[in-house]
């Protein structure tokens, strides 16, 4: 998956996403976030997915609700 | 072994499972897994486009096709089962409802993520501090209301063809409007072709046909995610 990250000498929010950079996002963002949700044996172990940018919020709502269903789980 | 959940689809015409997946047969619905023997695997980013291409050939290869979240686990055989068959009605639901439907993703992006701040000519600092902080509210509420606008446009032209349709308007800095359209797949292409790419000051990337994931969610899940 495409990472937006900011150059060196600019603000995240300054720069608009490429087209290619936003498919990706936006599938990424509907691999973690939408789906139908099963209630396996450890639903949630995705420390290791590699989508660690800054700026766009919609993957970051993707981690988020991964951090919040991992703290719901008994 | 356990099983990493793809998708879930109907019990259509016996099929040649597809390559690399397990289909687990129960209540009229298959469960399609990958088997993995690592304890604790770290997924990355190609697991992700994995598990993207096996729901596509998934979707493609049956006429309902309900996503997964990724990643769901599951102990083994028995315990997918299990989650099955007590919520056979549920899926059944999820699975009529995208029978024979694809997904398409509009993404609306604004040109230029900031609007420029323009210097008052105020002198004390608070009183600057403050018009340029009404400025900014004053430009958010605008771009809010352009990127309804938009997302208006956007359903209205898609018309008929269109299923449901979910969006989000303004979910972060650089989109105006985030959209998913649940379509007829006979009628995905023609509906591609339609849609605006550009609008004054916006780029429209739509994406697609893609298995129905924002609309493979039951009432039960939205009932979890609100909790």
């Amino acid at each position: 998956l495409a990472v937006w990250r900011p150059v060196a000498d600019e603000s995240p929010i300054l720069r608009a996403p490429g087209a290619d950079e936003m498919s990706l996002l936006e599938l990424a963002d509907r691999l973690l976030n939408r789906g139908v949700v099963l209630t396996g044996e450890a639903t949630i172990s995705v420390a290791g997915v590699d989508l660690i940018y800054l700026g766009l919020n919609v993957v970051l709502t993707a981690v988020e609700n991964l951090h919040v269903r991992q703290l719901e789980r008994p | 072994v356990r099983l990493l959940l793809r998708a879930l689809t109907t019990a259509e015409a016996p099929r040649e499972a597809p390559p690399g997946l397990v289909g687990v047969h129960e209540a009229g619905i298959i469960a399609w897994a990958t088997g993995v023997a690592e304890p604790a695997p770290r997924f990355g980013r190609d697991d992700l486009l994995e598990q993207h291409q096996l729901i596509s050939r998934l979707h493609a290869q049956f006429e309902a096709c309900l996503p997964a979240r990724f990643p769901s686990w599951f102990a083994d055989e028995h315990a997918l089962r299990a989650e099955i068959r007590g919520r056979q009605a549920e899926f059944r639901t999820a699975l009529d409802a995208v029978q024979g439907r694809c997904e398409l993703a509009v993404t609306v992006l604004w040109d230029n993520p900031v609007d420029p701040v323009v210097p008052t000519e105020a002198s004390a600092p608070g009183t600057r501090y403050l018009r340029e902080r009404q400025q900014a509210l004053v430009g958010s509420d605008r771009r809010r209301a352009r990127a309804r606008e938009l997302a208006d446009e956007i359903e209205h032209v898609a018309g008929a063809d269109v299923v449901a349709v979910r969006r989000q308007v303004c979910p972060s800095a650089a989109v105006a409007v985030s959209a998913a359209l649940l379509a007829p797949r006979g009628c995905a292409d023609e509906l591609i072709a339609r849609l605006p790419r550009a609008r004054d000051g916006v780029r429209i990337l739509v994406n697609g046909p893609w298995p129905p994931y924002t609309f493979a969610d039951t009432g039960a899940d939205a009932g979890r995610q609100g909790a």
